[in-house]
């Protein structure tokens, strides 16, 4: 495994193809690297010098306790690209990865030639898939190997079943879930120690929203992609408002572009980004 | 090679063989297989991309993917490879 210290942990990194660097980031909560390593990474790398890695706290990356706020995660962000000698970047963020991709690029515009931004939520604290996620007990998710037992306890605290893990999981996520108790078992002990110790949940809520002026003054073009279905709609037209070089592409289905439309999200941005 | 990627969580029972499936057999997670293309790109190099193979297939399908596939696979990418 690749594994890279940077602003002090220990993060899981990879990289595929060579050309200019692109840096890739996932979303918070559910997301690891693999969500783009299977995804858009490897149409990017017949062209691009791709590096993914998985945030503090999430896939194989170390347990960080603190640290979840944009600033921060800007500064992994930064630390884990002076690989590239100061050569600009182009980013590509999905969901909260997408918001610390533009933190970045707002504070170092100097540091990023282009930016796509899929899916991220604004002002960070829009959005009902990690909503749903926050709102569940944890202890829920740890005693509930089986997925009959975690249907049974996410009805009783109140929810529909499918419709919740419907809401939280990428479609085909859910039965791959569902279809494996290892993985069901690894995938909250993950949520299960990002709610209970660490400050992901308090800082997601205490984050600033960008102000109008910050994504005024960002003079580089970016990408905005966002599911005609999903709760993060909104930030979208936002974006395509107030960013001077903007445009916003609306794709048939919700949150988890990577998952549902995977194909035409790499053709998108690896246009974008040769254009 | 496998046993490495899956670590102290191996308690399958049964030999691997050809027909073992990753997904439903050995239970393997997402950023496992990202740790298996690893594997196979430190052990091969350029001669096998495993990653460009599993990206043009829908879930489903890596869902269902056998070990004898991917050895298939590989058996494939070495033949084609053309002799110094």
């Amino acid at each position: 495994m690749s594994c890279v210290e940077a602003n002090g942990l220990t993060f899981h990194v990879q990289e595929l193809g060579q050309g200019p660097p692109v840096a890739m980031i996932h979303g918070m909560f559910l997301g690891n690297l693999a969500s783009w390593y299977f995804s858009v990474a490897p149409i990017l790398a017949g062209e691009h010098r791709v590096l993914m890695y998985d945030l503090r706290g999430h896939g194989r990356s170390e347990r960080a306790t603190t640290g979840y706020d944009l600033d921060t995660q800007a500064a992994d962000l930064r630390a884990l690209t002076a690989r590239f000698d100061g050569q600009p970047l182009d980013l590509v963020g999905h969901s909260y990865g997408g918001l610390v991709a533009l933190r970045f690029a707002v504070d170092h515009p100097e540091r990023v030639r282009r930016l796509a931004i899929v899916e991220a939520p604004l002002p960070p604290q829009q959005i009902a898939e990690n909503r749903a996620v926050l709102g569940l007990h944890p202890d829920m998710m740890l005693e509930v190997m089986d997925p009959a037992r975690l249907r049974a306890a996410i009805g009783a605290a109140g929810h529909d079943a499918d419709e919740l893990m419907g809401r939280l999981l990428p479609p085909g996520m859910k039965d791959t879930l569902l279809g494996s108790k290892r993985r069901l078992r690894n995938f909250f002990r993950g949520l299960h120690f990002l709610m209970t110790e660490t400050t992901i949940g308090r800082d997601v809520e205490a984050e600033r929203d960008f102000t109008s002026a910050e994504l005024a003054n960002l003079e580089r073009p970016v990408l905005a992609v966002y599911g005609e279905s999903s709760s993060c709609r909104p930030a979208g037209d936002r974006l395509a408002a107030e960013l001077p070089q903007a445009r916003l592409e609306i794709m048939p289905c919700g949150h988890y572009v990577l998952g549902e439309r995977p194909l035409e999200l790499a053709e998108l941005i690896r246009g974008f980004l040769h254009g | 090679m496998i046993r490495e990627v899956i670590g102290e969580d191996w308690d399958l029972d049964q030999p691997v063989t050809a027909k073992t499936s990753f997904a439903n057999d050995l239970e393997l997670e997402s950023i496992e297989f990202v740790a298996l293309a690893e594997k196979l790109h430190g052990k091969y190099g350029s001669d096998v991309d495993f990653v460009s193979w599993l990206s043009g297939k829908e879930l489903d399908q890596i869902i269902q993917l056998e070990v004898g596939d991917v050895v298939e696979y590989i058996d494939r990418c070495l033949a084609s490879k053309p002799t110094a």
